[in-house]
C-alpha cells in the first residue's frame, strides 16, 4: 500500500501545492498493528517516505471499534528515536491510541455518503475548500481512482464527476 | 384511616398473570427486596386482590402487581422508552454518540486535533483543498 500511495501523492503535492492543495496525515495503529511507533516516530517515517515535511498529526483511532495493538513505549522514545531498527528492538506496551474511541475527525469524514469502516491504512478523503468531503478513495493507487482529476476540479471549484463517491458503496 | 378502599376483585375477573392489586405511593419500579418478593408470593398463593394502607398522606396510586418476570419487563420498557424520549445513547462510548455531536459540524476545518502533543486548529486549512489519509510505518 505504501508504494501505491507515497510516490503518487508526493507527485501531486509537488504539482498542486502552490494552487492550494494540502495533505494531512494521521498515524494509526489499528490495521495489522502496523503503526507501533510513537507519534514522533510515525511522523518521522512519513516525512522520510514522502520526502518532504507536511502536517502529520499525532496518532489517533479511526475505527469505531477499539483494536488491541502493541506500540513502542513512549517512555523509551528518547533512547530509540535515532535507532533505525527501533520498530523491531524497542520495548512494546499496550498502545492506548489503538483502543481509544474513534477520532471525531473520522466520525465526520465517515458521514454518508462516505460511510463505512476504514478498511486499511491509506484510505483517503478529498476535502473541498469549504471543508466538506468530496470523495473517498480506497487504500489502493490514488491515480487509478482518478484522484488527480478530482483534485484539479476541486482546485478550480468545479463539481466532481458523477462516478461513485465512495468506493465501498 | 380507610383500610380497604379497593374492593377485592374476584379471582375469576382477574387477568392472567395478575396476582394482586395494592395501593401505594411508592415508585412504580419497586426495589426487589426479600419481603416484597415474599408478599408477592403470598398474593400469588391467595390469588386475590389486596388493598394496602398507606398512612403517610401522600397521593395514592393503584398498582397492579404482576409476577416478577412481567414486572421486570415492564420496568425495562419504561426505562428504554424514557431513554429514547430523552435521546440518551444506550452506551456512553457508543460511536453514534460521537457521530451525533460531530455531525453538527459541517466542515473539517471546524475541528481541532493534536500535533506534537499540542492542539492544532484545522481552521488553518480553510480555503485549501485537502487530502486526509491515515498512515502507518510498517
Amino acid at each position: 500500500m505504501q508504494n501505491a500511495n507515497y510516490p503518487a501523492i508526493r507527485k501531486m503535492y509537488e504539482k498542486y501545492h502552490d494552487d492550494g492543495f494540502e495533505l494531512i496525515a494521521f498515524p494509526v495503529n489499528q490495521f495489522g498493528c502496523q503503526g507501533p511507533g510513537t507519534s514522533e516516530m510515525e511522523r518521522a517515517y512519513a516525512f522520510k517516505k514522502f520526502g518532504f515535511e507536511f502536517p502529520v498529526m499525532d496518532k489517533i483511532a479511526v475505527k469505531a471499534k477499539p483494536v488491541r495493538c502493541k506500540g513502542i513505549d513512549p517512555a523509551s522514545y528518547e533512547e530509540f528515536k535515532d535507532d533505525p531498527d527501533a520498530m523491531l528492538t524497542a520495548p512494546l506496551v499496550d498502545d492506548v491510541t489503538s483502543s481509544s474511541p474513534e477520532s471525531e475527525v473520522y466520525t465526520f469524514l465517515k458521514q454518508k455518503p462516505f460511510d463505512g469502516e476504514i478498511e486499511w491504512n491509506y484510505v483517503k478523503f478529498l476535502v473541498g475548500r469549504d471543508g466538506r468531503v468530496l470523495r473517498r478513495y480506497s487504500p489502493g493507487d490514488p491515480l487509478e481512482q482518478g484522484l488527480e482529476e478530482d483534485l484539479k476540479r476541486a482546485l478550480k471549484g468545479d463539481a466532481l464527476s458523477e462516478k461513485k463517491r465512495n468506493p465501498y458503496l | 384511616m380507610e383500610a380497604t378502599s379497593v374492593s377485592a376483585a374476584s379471582p375469576s375477573s382477574m387477568r392472567a398473570g395478575v396476582v394482586g392489586v395494592r395501593r401505594c405511593s411508592a415508585p412504580r419500579v419497586a426495589p426487589r427486596t426479600q419481603s416484597h418478593g415474599g408478599r408477592r408470593a403470598r398474593f400469588a398463593r391467595r390469588g386475590v386482590a389486596h388493598a394496602m394502607l398507606r398512612d403517610d398522606g401522600a397521593d395514592e396510586v393503584v398498582e397492579v402487581v404482576e409476577d416478577a418476570t412481567s414486572t421486570r419487563r415492564a420496568a425495562m420498557v419504561r426505562v428504554s422508552a424514557l431513554a429514547l424520549t430523552m435521546g440518551v445513547p444506550m452506551r456512553s462510548n457508543d460511536w453514534r454518540a460521537n457521530a451525533d455531536s460531530s455531525s453538527s459540524l459541517s466542515s473539517l476545518y471546524d475541528f481541532k486535533v493534536k500535533q506534537y502533543g499540542a492542539e492544532r486548529d484545522l481552521r488553518a486549512f480553510d480555503g485549501k483543498v485537502t487530502l486526509v489519509m491515515n498512515v502507518a510505518s510498517e
